[in-house]
């Protein structure tokens, strides 16, 4: 069980970079001053939930952490008035310069199921 | 309500996600577990299998948590399965909104899988009483 562990905490570090990828696409396209381009936003978010919920579940809590703050920065985009905007944008990009930092240098040993002691069921 | 848990149902359309529960239920857990992908599967298969709980991801697409359980609702041997979401949508009305829905309870992402399946069984037992609400470490 513990191999099998492994193989999807390896393969999940490349599915984190697959979707850094392709919420890097959605942040390009954010303007210095938000101003109403949803697509891409709304696009980020899921993206950013969907990173949330997977990678601390496989046991990397501090990435887990980096893509929660990226989420509620993009959400402040739509709450934020116009006259603030930019900086609601600046605070967006740097929740995602700090995810995008840590998934680049991401390792299957970073995850805590990679080295965790597994319980055993006692009906198995 | 059976009192014993052995099958599952389990709704989730992130493929990591669905296979480190599917380690951590059957493996750990030692529960049949009937994985499906998304609802249309979910309804196919979920009459079948007959499960003794419904495990179902919130956001999945094409047609969500709640939606899928009321469509589940209408086939027979489903209508009083226990149910409990999974969700990373965790603030109080969202649980609210869950449990009343009827469901025993409402388990937060992320979540530790080698707590998983305590942490459902605690929620099966639950149903005895208790708030239904469990929460990852």
């Amino acid at each position: 069980m513990q191999n099998e562990l492994r193989a999807l905490v390896v393969k999940h570090c490349q599915t984190l970079r697959k979707e850094a990828a392709a919420i890097a696409a959605c942040i390009d396209l954010l303007e210095p001053e938000f101003c109403g381009d949803v697509e891409p936003i709304s696009k980020a978010i899921d993206l950013a939930h969907r990173v949330k919920g997977s990678s601390g579940s496989i046991g990397f809590r501090d990435i887990s952490e980096c893509a929660r703050g990226l989420e509620f920065a993009l959400r402040a985009l739509f709450v934020t008035p116009h006259a603030t905007s930019a900086e609601a944008v600046r605070d967006a990009r740097s929740a995602w310069k700090r995810l995008k930092r840590r998934i680049d240098s991401v390792s299957p040993e970073d995850s805590s199921l990679f080295t965790a002691t597994l319980p055993k069921n006692p009906a198995l | 309500m059976k009192n014993t848990l052995k099958r599952i149902t389990y709704v989730e359309d992130e493929p990591d996600i669905r296979a480190v529960t599917e380690i951590a239920l059957t493996r750990i857990g030692g529960f049949q577990l009937d994985i499906c992908p998304d609802g249309l599967a979910a309804l196919a298969q979920a009459p079948v299998f007959e499960p003794d709980l419904l495990l179902l991801d919130v956001m999945i697409p094409g047609m969500d948590g709640p939606t899928l359980l009321s469509r589940l609702r209408e086939k027979p041997p489903l209508r009083e399965t226990p149910v409990i979401f999974m969700t990373a949508k965790v603030q109080a009305d969202e649980v609210e909104k869950l449990k009343a829905l009827g469901a025993a309870g409402v388990i937060s992402k992320p979540f530790d899988p080698l707590a998983l399946p305590d942490q459902i069984l605690q929620l099966w037992r639950s149903m005895h009483g208790g708030d239904g609400v469990a929460h990852a470490e």
